[in-house]
């Protein structure tokens, strides 16, 4: 491994190898994700006759669109924790599946990702509604007036786009709960790990990267969804994601909606930053915690054998 | 380039309108163009329309009477907003001759210059256009005529039958605590503010925001459903959730057809009203073809056959003798009748700034 | 463990299981139960046809949109997979300083808004002198399919063990011999998942085919979109649910194909811990 000449080919070779590896994707990204991003904070600043605040003022002023920040981010994080509570026990199911079963269980969750979110959004309407479906066989047990429905309400909203990340939730979950090996599990149970310590001290560290990931997956595009609202929420149901898709399609205001992305696309990163901060605290409080105890010999023993 | 081009269209159109001349101009004789007389105008050529689909233009029948005329063949894009009707137009000619914009941007697509000028007198059916529709300051720059009305409707007050025995015909309806849950209101800026200014009583196109905007505030409390597209409407109606609103003339005439129980009034107030306009796209090689399109849409016995088609029900039409010849119910179901036009209030182009301040109003209607 | 209790466990599990499907399915259930009801607004009471069929079959431009949904989502997976796979073994194997920098990219194709990102593309396309194309749809769905792609495969390949390839390398295996024998079969269902996902993602992306799709040419997204919007008939209710069967099927078939490819690999490199001993 002497010699310039052999560097010099080594050296091409690893720039051959690097380009295409990574080439496409970082040349892909670079130039719809980064670009589009630095034009979008350009066009925030330009008004109708030239560099102008007058698009952030207006934000800054308007007496409606922080507060709908507020509420976009705020069913944003309910939806994401609904999505997590109802997608884990059949995640970790499905993890536990045997392996040939897996892709297929998968495979259905998927399903519904394959019709038009638009279709699934009228099915659902369908539903819900008054004398429909789910109401007939509410009020047939006494639960609710059949007439009557949560239909045009926010909470419509809510429940659309829970019904519609859940499949993704899942299979992230899945994915995470399958690489908790169950010798992992049966070791710390045999050194005296009850149930709740188990699920703490095994189950939750390991699952906490991916749980962020489908946090992330889940958060972000709740956070800009307008769609649901429209059709589904009624009166009450204006979102963010709403007044931005107007901008666009309404009244034509490239500056308001460059303002309004850029708004969006903070707040967001923020949330996401936070949940970061919060993972890695996480993370280390459970690794102080694990350090030389019997989990930790646990794993390593499973990893060996 | 420029004059070449121009040659090439005038060769046929001297030969059209010779023959035109010599057929002596029976406006009576409703053919699609004059040109069928000696052949075709429009063999192996494509006019490229660009609408709504299912609105109109497409329809089967009229595309084959075109198409066997001229010769030529039409081609459809269709567009689903406005504003992608206007990107379709700057791509300019070659790719579209003949769009429908909406008159409320017909202005800007003149301004951009998207549009060229037209002249009646090359459309034999122009004298049977309303005047009314004909006489709107937004259709023009100028001197110049860049729209032509193809067909026109209201934004009203439409019904459950079985809800209303008695019927209503005032905007209060919307607002009386009685109906309290079951309005369904159009989702539009510009349809709410100046819907509201008629039902208050004020100048639509410029009416005190503050009482619109209380009186809207209001409306909320009674509302069950903003509704964006037909089918909003549709599913809230056929389900029972909505029994009164404002809804399209086209869709109610729709519904009408298919016999639901609705009935469609324009208001003691007023309502908004809108009209569709042929134009021809700049830089179309094509706008021989495009006129005797044109002349073809606008004509009595197209539009009259296709309001008389109660499976895709035509909204009112631009041409002023259509009414008296259609059947009294026909004529209720398309509200064809043409003394409505001085009830509406014409939404033509409102300028960037109100339409700005008008979506921020309901908006924060919409968030209150 | 008794076996009394594994078998609760399994019962347990299969309930959930079933549970969360059948809220899956639910509303795809209404939308199948609707292209055979007469009414056109979905009220009931239910009343049977198939007249929603008839119509369909009648149109052609619902199938040309389907078949253009196909192949465009096709293309994207394929492609998903290839660049998506290499960068992930890449940053694994060759650079993995290089991991935060790839991931903020590929974490922020995610974490933008569809809406913001299309229209954010569209304006980069149309600068470029290409504008609404076929190709740039094509871009536009691989940015938004490759993160769950890679995120996927990185997983797996992270989550392998690398004294598996040492092994095979210490038993005289070349690097590439390693890679293909070992780590290959080892994250194919990963690769598998991730081009699966790709194609789900592209079938569905309605936002970026809306801002990037020439005008006029329709995939099956903006068709209904277009349908939506002008007062759709239960038709597509009928295609909706040909592609729910058709996608039922796909995915039986590909079970059967990666049940049979697991069970030969597994023995030779399976993650089994009774690998060891052989």
């Amino acid at each position: 491994m002497t010699g310039p000449a052999i560097a010099t080919r080594a050296s091409a070779r690893t720039f051959l190898r690097d380009a295409v590896l990574a080439g496409p994707v970082v040349v892909l990204l670079a130039v719809l994700v980064a670009v589009p991003l630095g034009l979008l904070a350009f066009r925030s600043l330009i008004g109708v006759e030239g560099p102008t605040l007058a698009g952030w003022d207006r934000l800054a002023d308007s007496p409606i669109l922080l507060p709908l920040l507020g509420k976009s981010l705020r069913l944003a994080t309910v939806v994401t924790v609904a999505t997590c509570i109802l997608a884990w026990p059949a995640g970790w199911a499905i993890s536990r599946t045997a392996s040939r079963h897996r892709p297929v269980l998968l495979g259905l969750v998927v399903v519904p990702y394959l019709t038009s979110y638009l279709l699934l959004i009228y099915a659902v309407l369908v539903l819900i509604a008054p004398g429909g479906p789910m109401m007939s066989a509410l009020g047939a047990l006494g639960l609710a007036d059949a007439r009557s429905s949560f239909l045009y309400t926010p909470r419509a909203t809510t429940v659309m786009l829970v019904y519609e990340h859940l499949p993704i939730m899942i299979i992230v979950l899945a994915a995470a709960s399958e690489r908790i090996p169950d010798r992992l599990l049966e070791a710390a149970r045999s050194l005296g790990a009850g149930r709740l310590a188990v699920l703490r001290r095994v189950v939750l560290p390991l699952t906490v990267p991916s749980l962020a990931a489908g946090f992330a997956l889940v958060f972000v595009p709740v956070a800009g969804s307008f769609v649901e609202a429209q059709i589904l929420g009624g009166p009450d149901g204006l979102l963010f994601g709403n007044v931005i898709a107007d901008q666009v399609t309404r009244v034509n205001d490239p500056m308001m909606a460059a303002v309004l992305s850029l708004t969006l696309l903070t707040a967001v990163l923020i949330v996401l930053g936070l949940l970061q901060a919060l993972r890695r605290s996480v993370g280390t409080f459970v690794r102080a915690r694990r350090h030389g105890g019997p989990v930790r010999s646990g794993r390593t023993r499973v990893l060996a054998g | 380039m420029q004059r070449a081009n121009r040659v090439r269209i005038l060769a046929p159109l001297a030969v059209l309108a010779l023959v035109a001349s010599a057929c002596g101009g029976g406006a009576a004789t409703d053919t699609p163009t004059e040109g069928s007389a000696t052949g075709p105008i429009g063999e192996g050529r494509t006019l490229v329309v660009t609408n709504w689909q299912d609105y109109g233009t497409d329809i089967d029948w009229a595309v084959a009477a075109f198409e066997e005329a001229t010769g030529a063949t039409v081609v459809h894009q269709y567009f689903n907003s406005e504003e992608e009707l206007l990107s379709l137009m700057r791509e300019g000619g070659g790719a579209v001759d003949v769009a429908l914009p909406n008159i409320a941007y017909l202005q800007q697509a003149i301004a951009e210059d998207l549009v060229v000028p037209l002249d009646l007198a090359r459309l034999e059916n122009a004298d049977e256009l309303s005047a009314d529709l004909l006489a709107q300051g937004d259709l023009r720059s100028g001197d110049d005529l860049y729209g032509v009305p193809w067909m026109w409707g209201s934004t009203a007050l439409a019904y459950n039958t079985e809800a209303f025995p008695e019927g209503i015909d005032s905007w209060a309806a919307l607002w009386d605590p009685a109906n309290a849950g079951q309005v369904a209101f159009f989702d539009d800026p510009a349809t709410a503010v100046m819907t509201t200014a008629l039902y208050l009583g004020q100048d639509p196109l410029d009416p005190d925001l503050d009482a619109v905007k209380a009186k809207l505030i209001e409306l909320k409390a009674n509302t069950q459903l903003y509704w964006s597209s037909g089918d909003d409407w549709l599913r809230g109606f056929s389900t029972g959730a909505v029994t009164v609103g404002n809804l399209w003339s086209g869709l109610a005439g729709t519904q009408l057809g298919a016999g639901d129980p609705i009935a469609y009034v324009v208001p003691e107030e007023g309502a908004v009203g809108w009209l569709d306009t042929l134009t021809i796209v700049k830089g179309s090689e094509n706008e021989d073809l495009a006129y005797a399109f044109i002349d073809w849409m606008i004509s009595a016995e197209f539009q009259e056959r296709w309001a008389n088609d109660v499976e895709r029900s035509s909204p009112a039409p631009a041409n002023a003798t259509v009414h008296a010849k259609l059947d009294p119910e026909v004529a209720g179901r398309v509200q064809s009748d043409p003394a409505a036009l001085s009830t509406l209030a014409l939404m033509g182009s409102i300028p960037p700034e109100t339409l700005s301040a008008w979506t921020e109003l309901w908006q924060e209607v919409k968030a209150s | 463990m008794s076996a009394v209790t594994s078998q609760g466990r399994v019962l347990v599990r299969r309930t959930t299981i079933v549970l969360t499907l059948g809220l899956l399915f639910l509303p795809l259930a209404v939308i199948v139960l609707l292209s055979f009801n007469a009414s056109r607004y979905g009220t009931l009471p239910f009343e049977f046809t198939l007249r929603w069929y008839t119509e369909l079959f009648g149109r052609g431009d619902l199938f040309v949109a389907t078949r253009r949904s196909i192949l465009l989502s096709t293309g994207t997976a394929l492609a998903s997979a290839l660049i998506g796979t290499s960068v992930s073994v890449w940053l694994v194997r060759h650079r993995p300083r290089a991991l935060p920098v790839v991931s903020a990219g590929l974490l922020s194709a995610v974490t933008i808004p569809w809406l913001i990102l299309g229209i954010g593309m569209l304006t980069v396309f149309q600068t470029l002198g290409i504008g609404r194309s076929t190709s740039a749809v094509f871009l536009g769905s691989l940015v938004t399919s490759l993160p769950y792609q890679v995120f996927i495969v990185l997983a797996r390949l992270r989550a392998l063990d690398p004294s598996l390839e040492e092994a095979a390398r210490s038993l005289g295996a070349s690097a590439l011999r390693a890679q293909a024998r070992v780590v290959v079969p080892l994250i194919s269902s990963a690769v598998l998942g991730g081009a699966l996902m790709a194609f789900t993602i592209t079938f569905n992306n309605f936002v970026i085919q809306y801002f990037l799709m020439p005008f006029g040419v329709r995939t099956l997204p903006l068709e209904i979109y277009t349908l939506v919007r002008t007062g759709y008939k239960p038709d597509i209710n009928a295609l909706s649910t040909l592609v729910l069967l058709a996608t039922v099927v796909l995915i039986v078939a590909l079970q059967r194909l990666v049940g049979g490819v697991q069970r030969t690999v597994r023995p030779v490199a399976g993650p089994r811990p009774d690998r060891g001993r052989d």
